[in-house]
């Protein structure tokens, strides 16, 4: 047995595979810069965009539409409804439009819009500095408000984008939990 | 025991009996006793893990939070996983290769018979270890086989760390049996056993051996980097010291693909052997099939992202993976057409052994057929992380694997032991697992289309009745190994003398040797022409 252990074919086999189960090892931790350096030829990941200034983009400012909608629920008897239809705006400029509520129910009631960007790939880069979505409305039976909303488009919002939609949805608020998720949500969009 | 003078003089009796068996079998070195031990090894494996898998079960038996915290649900399915493959499959393929490769290549033992005793000791301690985790504070890992950063670095549990040790054991352990196996194959055929001469069970061990090189360290380097993230500050996997958790997925699937083959393979190797002798007939297309298990063997190093479609990969590399693995298919068909080309014509009789081979051709085809389906990228979103990806692996694992394996040890049995086993019980076997496993899996295919998703205790109203009738069945599956275990044990004494060549169209070295062989299998090698 031991004659056959020593034998010097079966011990450069073995000195070999070992090599290989080592090798192999090593090749494990080579993936790790391996991995970095196919991401960065294949241009993947990287999370480019949070990093990248938008300055580096260089994109002269374009024009385009912004439409405005609303709805409110048939539950709801409210009048919800923008004073412009639609704005020709430029990219990189900041403007201000308005929207009407009026309660014309009997009730106090206490109600918040819900945005939403049509098409959806232009919605982060509709930027709203002010908007009546960040907060709830409180009006008396029959009181109506005029609520400003200030934003401006991205201008590295891709050209082929023409016309985008801004649309507001009307929900009643009967307890409180939206305070939380409205943050998040004024902040996305 | 009534008897009071007799203990001491007894018990002293029993003490040394004890101890001479420890002696025997801690120090054994001779490839049928350490083949024995990974079999029986893997046998209680199979229980633990079975009994875990019932456990899963059983919480799926109706819908709603039943038997089990959710947390302790996930460590089922992780140890489950991790059990069966590391502590059944793998162990019962090596047992076969301990058994079979010296007899089948006209070897007196396997190269290297001191490492392949420590192989096979680490193995229990390393599974008692990794089973260990489930009774420790914070619970056993819970985030599933797979250990995906950074549910097993920032998430785990600290019982993690073992499971860590635990996989690199079971790492170094099947690492050196490869070695083994690949320097007994190389250097200890008999005169005249040429490369092509070789039976193809040995052919598929060779592949599997050579895979296992390849990937068990690379598995060793993935859970190093996760002790490393977990204890020593690095970002292997961490986003937020620039790692990246993905990473992760892509150096552990890179190892994960290729185990399937490593699991698979020696099975195919077991059919191949148990279709001629019950055919009758020599294998079809020798040569095919070892061309296609050395292709299955390289294609499976290039197609492991198949597993990571939804993780947001350029299109290029998606229809890469997706035509790589789609390829694999053409290896495994020529096999699946040699087997049954084999069958054709042939004298075909149907013992235990022969059953769970067609069995094994038929379940393991439709296993593969699923396998198409979610190699196809677009469609896999649909059925990533459901139950369609469980139905699928289990029926390669389960009715594929298991079932190759279990044929395996009904063909070998009488040769390895000296006595048949009973037919009647094999047969009453086969049949109460082939009808409960399709009735336990084939529901789980529409519960995935549906989308229910996996690892979870509970799931909605919808899926109800199909996890009733897979709780049901997956009892009576687990129930019916007890026949198995009560065969295996019973005939070991009690069944008929066997014959040297056992079966009647068996072919081949091991037939020429006594049942039970001899210590050292062939003293002289054997002449092949």
């Amino acid at each position: 047995m031991a004659k056959l252990a020593t034998s010097p074919v079966r011990r450069s086999l073995l000195i070999k595979l070992v090599a290989l189960s080592v090798l192999m090892f090593g090749f494990s931790f080579a993936l790790v810069p391996l991995y970095d350096l196919m991401c960065d030829a294949l241009g993947i990941g990287k999370v480019r965009a949070a990093t990248e200034p938008y300055d580096n983009v260089a994109i002269e400012p374009h024009r385009l539409t912004v439409e405005f909608v609303t709805t409110n629920t048939e539950l709801l008897d409210w009048s919800f409804y923008p004073l412009v239809k639609s704005l020709e705006v430029s990219t990189s400029e900041t403007y201000m439009v308005n929207f009407v509520a009026k309660n014309n129910t009997a009730n106090t009631m206490t109600v918040q819009a819900i945005p939403s960007v049509t098409p959806v790939q232009g919605t982060q880069y509709l930027v709203k500095t002010q908007c009546f979505c960040f907060e709830q409305q409180t009006l008396a039976p029959g009181e109506s408000v005029k609520m400003p909303v200030v934003f401006l488009i991205d201008s590295a919002l891709p050209a082929k984008y023409a016309t985008i939609t801004l649309a507001y949805s009307l929900f009643e608020l009967k307890q409180q939990p939206i305070a939380m998720k409205q943050e998040s949500i004024g902040g996305r969009t | 025991m009534t008897d009071s003078t007799a203990p001491s003089a007894n018990q002293r009796g029993v003490a040394a009996r004890l101890m001479a068996f420890i002696v025997r079998w801690t120090t054994a070195t001779n490839h049928k006793d350490i083949g024995t031990l990974y079999l029986c090894t893997a046998l209680l494996n199979l229980f633990v893990g079975g009994a875990m898998a019932l456990g899963i079960r059983a919480e799926l038996f109706v819908p709603g939070l039943q038997l089990v915290d959710p947390n302790f649900f996930n460590s089922l399915t992780t140890m489950h996983g991790l059990i069966m493959l590391f502590g059944v499959i793998m162990p019962v393929a090596v047992g076969f290769a301990n058994w079979q490769i010296p007899l089948m290549i006209g070897a007196p033992d396997m190269a290297l018979p001191r490492m392949n005793n420590m192989s096979f000791w680490l193995l229990p301690f390393a599974t008692l270890m990794l089973v260990s985790t489930l009774f420790m504070d914070g619970g056993a890992p819970n985030f599933g086989w797979t250990m995906y950063a950074p549910l097993s670095t920032t998430y785990g549990p600290p019982s993690t760390d073992y499971m860590i040790f635990a996989v690199h054991m079971l790492g170094i352990s099947s690492i050196m049996g490869a070695i083994n196996i690949i320097t007994t194959i190389a250097t200890m055929r008999a005169p005249g056993m040429t490369w092509m001469k070789l039976p193809m069970f040995v052919w598929t061990w060779l592949v599997t051996a050579f895979l296992l090189i390849g990937i068990m360290p690379v598995l060793a380097g993935a859970v190093t980097m996760m002790l490393f993230d977990r204890n020593f500050g690095t970002s292997f996997f961490d986003a937020a010291g620039g790692g990246d958790p993905l990473l992760f997925q892509h150096i552990f699937w890179f190892f994960g693909h290729p185990e399937v083959y490593v699991l698979a393979l020696p099975a195919f190797g077991v059919v191949s052997q148990i279709i001629p002798t019950f055919s009758r007939k020599p294998l079809f297309g020798y040569r095919t099939m070892v061309a296609a298990t050395l292709l299955i063997g390289f294609l499976s190093y290039i197609v492991w992202a198949h597993h990571m479609f939804t993780s947001g990969m350029p299109y290029g590399a998606q229809l890469y993976f997706m035509v790589a693995t789609m390829l694999i298919a053409v290896p495994t068909g020529m096999k699946v057409f040699n087997w049954i080309t084999t069958m054709f014509r042939g004298s075909l009789s149907f013992e235990t052994p022969m059953l769970f081979a067609i069995a094994f051709v038929f379940m393991f085809t439709f296993a593969g057929c699923t396998g198409v389906m979610l190699a196809v990228a677009p469609a896999d979103f649909q059925y990533h992380d459901s139950y369609f990806v469980v139905a699928h692996f289990h029926y390669v694992l389960v009715n594929g694997l298991l079932f190759a394996f279990f044929g395996g040890v009904y063909y070998w049995y009488p040769k390895w032991y000296g006595r048949m086993y009973n037919e009647r019980l094999g047969k009453l076997h086969f049949w109460l697992s082939t009808v409960s496993v399709n009735l336990l899996f084939f529901p789980m295919h529409f519960l995935g289309l549906a989308g229910m998703p996996r690892r979870i205790p509970d799931y909605s109203l919808q899926f109800a009745d199909f996890n009733f009738l897979a709780s049901i069945s997956a009892f009576i599956f687990g129930f019916s190994q007890l026949i198995f275990l009560y065969n295996l044990l019973v005939s070991v004494r009690r069944g008929e003398p066997a014959t040297d060549r056992v079966w009647e169209g068996a072919e081949g070295l091991e037939w020429t040797l006594s049942s039970p062989p001899p210590h050292h299998s062939f003293q002289t090698p054997p002449r092949i022409d």
